[in-house]
């Protein structure tokens, strides 16, 4: 008998895991997360901060640097704070549904997604930032997304069109 | 024109400034109220010249440090304090270097983060810059009394031999410690002092002010200059008290050093240094002790970067130090948008780390009581007087676990990881029919002692010393393991000598008892909430030494005879060895 507990356990945490990260996922997938702008980037980058929602208390760091991708490509950020908006890269409001297989796999397990954002040392979050609201948890994380790099990769990929072809 | 970049910044995030930022150095001047008195200059001078740079880790320190009259108007200190931050030179150009140098030295990692990736790198330096404007302090410290312990050991002197006088005249008799003189241990300084902490207000629209009609830097035009000198001279900046301490006292002696086998009285240049050096320390630390408890924009606040291990990326220039307490908050959102912190658990610092160079360091905390944490949560200095009182009740019934009920007051938590404790208890019981055998009249010897039995009630009083440590046994340190060692002194007395034999009944002498027993246990304990913990604590108890002197006996100078337990009657002998059931309630503060 005790020879399936290390395994059942093992099996049990797993799925655990899996799930919390599917969870997110899917919180991804239906914008369930905010960013705005925390300062002006140096060149080709843009500073974020991730708002991400979640019914557990843990933070998923790898679905922060997500969502900041996701929020840059597709919904831009509002002016704040002294801090100049950004629209999104994307000015196809269908694109995501037009492109489904390449995002599938940009925003896969290991996706190219992660070439393009870094964290603070650790994903250290700001005081503040952690803010229960009924029975879920918003957290803001400050990423520093590289919006040149990011847009080449899109264009050469044919996914978005060149800022010269408007003219 | 950068300038007018960071002050058009610092003016804007003044206005837009987050309801919870993260911990921002106060800046504080140090400076003294000028007295005449040798002492008193001395003292004042070393204040205005020492470096606490370590005994206030947690400020920066402006070196604006002067003697000032008690009728000093703050606003010019302020003023000087202003040109200091603003870097004002000799030809009235202010900049603003120093204080963002201020800034990045108070910055935290995210803080960093942001800024070495912003294209204007010191845009979140300025936003610190502005917290700090808002928790600029003066310290004024008033010295009232500067004494040497010569002085205090002449007084004390004086004193009793005037008492003596007075008893002696009185017709009295002068008791023999009376009249030995009054021992001279040490050699040094005493010294009372007060202060008060007033914090500089700098609002939005003095800030305006100050940028519109007083700054100068190398853009200003020359015909603007002179007018804008002289509204810089002309400002009125207000202050307000936010502490103050009108009675604090701080003490520096030395005891005679021993050198070829004689006492040797400390040097002169020894009691300069202590005037010079340790006194004007130990009244910056005093003084830093109660400004860091009382006044909340000195207590550190910060997130967990990591939990279980729990760490947060504070350390020495903070000035945190182990054990030092915390509690971890949980920002809640409310219906109606309305947020408020929600307390979550309790955190003692465990180990220190050095963040002098590199912020992105943590330092180790320990959780001892509440919920789960999680990354995020914010943790606040909540420094605790590390005192405890266990009201305990003794579960069992044998008469000699000399106390039923017992109050203890004790010291802790202290050391690393399992916090330790001391304690010094009293309390008290009553017996009944305590089985006792005494020697008839106090005759000690064996062989021609009379034995008499009597079965008295009675009551114990206990003294205890107890040592123990908490052994934490789950990741949220709610249950501990409390392995603990005492030892004890019951004073017993009997109210009843019943069933004595009638033939001793005018008998002069009382047996008076003292039982002295040693308790090992292993208590399992609770944190119920922060400040208050429930423990059982079973322990072995032996009875390892008993005296017996005469109760009826006034003379002071009848000695207590040693009495083996087993001559001291059934109920002693058996109570030898105890299993001692108790429950203590403690109440930490």
């Amino acid at each position: 008998m005790k020879h399936f507990i290390l395994p059942l356990f093992l099996i049990f945490t797993f799925s655990s895991f899996s799930q919390t990260r599917k969870k997110a996922n899917k919180d991804t997938r239906n914008w369930r997360y905010e960013i705005e702008g925390v300062g002006q980037g140096s060149m080709g980058t843009y500073l974020v901060k991730s708002w991400q929602y979640s019914k557990k208390p843990r933070i998923a760091l790898e679905q922060t640097k997500k969502n900041a991708v996701h929020g840059i490509i597709f919904k831009g950020y509002p002016s704040s704070k002294g801090v100049i908006g950004q629209p999104p890269l994307a000015r196809n409001p269908i694109l995501d549904e037009q492109q489904k297989s390449f995002f599938d796999q940009f925003f896969g397990k290991n996706g190219r997604y992660m070439q393009f954002v870094s964290l603070t040392t650790d994903g250290t979050i700001l005081p503040g930032d952690r803010i229960k609201i009924g029975r879920e948890y918003k957290v803001g994380v400050v990423v520093s997304v590289q919006v040149a790099a990011l847009r080449k990769y899109l264009e050469s990929a044919g996914v978005i069109k060149g800022l010269s072809n408007g003219f | 024109m950068k300038y007018y970049i960071f002050l058009f910044f610092l003016i804007l995030s003044w206005s837009s400034k987050s309801q919870i930022s993260t911990y921002v150095r106060p800046c504080m001047s140090i400076s003294t109220i000028e007295k005449e008195g040798n002492f008193f200059q001395v003292i004042n001078n070393s204040i205005a010249t020492l470096n606490f740079k370590n005994t206030l880790k947690r400020v920066n320190i402006i070196p604006i440090k002067k003697p000032i009259a008690s009728d000093t108007i703050f606003s010019e200190y302020a003023k000087d304090i202003t040109s200091y931050l603003f870097n004002k030179d000799s030809n009235n150009l202010f900049n603003v270097r120093k204080i963002l140098e201020f800034s990045e030295y108070a910055s935290s990692d995210v803080q960093s983060f942001i800024s070495n990736n912003s294209a204007d790198k010191d845009q979140i330096l300025t936003q610190i810059a502005t917290e700090m404007l808002g928790k600029v302090y003066i310290l004024t410290i008033d010295l009232k009394k500067v004494e040497t312990y010569k002085d205090y050991y002449d007084r004390k002197e004086a004193k009793r031999k005037a008492r003596n006088e007075r008893t002696r005249k009185l017709g009295g008799e002068v008791s023999e410690s009376n009249q030995k003189p009054i021992e001279r241990k040490l050699y040094g300084y005493l010294c009372d002092f007060g202060f008060k902490l007033r914090q500089v207000n700098w609002t939005p629209e003095m800030l305006n002010y100050f940028y519109t009609n007083c700054w100068i830097d190398e853009n200003t035009p020359e015909s603007e200059r002179v007018k804008k000198i002289d509204n810089f001279s002309n400002l009125q900046l207000s202050s307000k008290v936010v502490w103050e301490e009108l009675q604090l006292d701080v003490s520096v002696g030395k005891s005679k050093s021993k050198r070829n086998g004689r006492f040797i009285e400390p040097t002169q240049e020894q009691m300069n240094k202590i005037l010079t050096s340790s006194l004007p320390l130990g009244i910056i630390n005093q003084t830093n002790k109660s400004i860091v408890q009382n006044v909340p924009e000195f207590k550190i606040f910060n997130v967990l970067s990591s939990t279980y291990p729990c760490k947060s990326k504070i350390g020495t220039k903070e000035g945190i130090r182990n054990n030092d307490r915390y509690f971890a908050y949980e920002k809640i959102q409310k219906r109606d948008g309305e947020t408020l912190l929600r307390r979550k658990g309790v955190l003692y610092v465990n180990s220190v780390v050095n963040n002098e160079k590199d912020n992105s360091l943590a330092s180790n905390f320990l959780q001892r009581g509440g919920r789960s944490l999680y990354n995020g949560m914010m943790i606040y200095e909540e420094l605790d007087k590390k005192i405890n009182f266990d009201f305990n009740y003794n579960l069992s019934t044998a008469p000699l676990n000399l106390s039923s009920y017992s109050l203890s007051i004790g010291f802790g938590p202290f050391g690393k990881r399992s916090a330790a404790y001391v304690g010094l208890s009293i309390g008290a019981s009553t017996f009944q029919d305590l089985n006792y055998v005494y020697n008839y009249g106090g005759n000690y010897d064996a062989d021609t002692a009379t034995r008499v039995t009597i079965s008295p009630d009675g009551y114990s009083l206990l003294v205890g010393l107890e040592f123990a440590r908490a052994i934490y046994l789950t990741k949220r340190g709610n249950l501990f393991l409390y392995p603990n060692f005492s030892v004890n002194a019951g004073f017993l007395s009997f109210s009843n000598k019943d069933g004595e034999d009638q033939d001793f009944e005018d008998e002069e002498y009382e047996p008076s008892p003292v039982i002295v027993d040693t308790r090992f246990g292993i208590g399992l304990g609770f944190h119920i909430v922060p400040s208050v913990s429930i423990f059982y604590k079973p322990s072995i108890g032996v009875n390892i030494a008993a005296w017996e002197s005469n109760a009826n006996d006034d003379d002071d100078e009848s000695e207590s005879e040693f009495r083996t337990i087993s001559e001291m009657g059934e109920d002693i002998k058996r109570s030898r060895f105890n299993f001692i059931n108790t429950i203590s309630l403690r109440i930490h503060i």
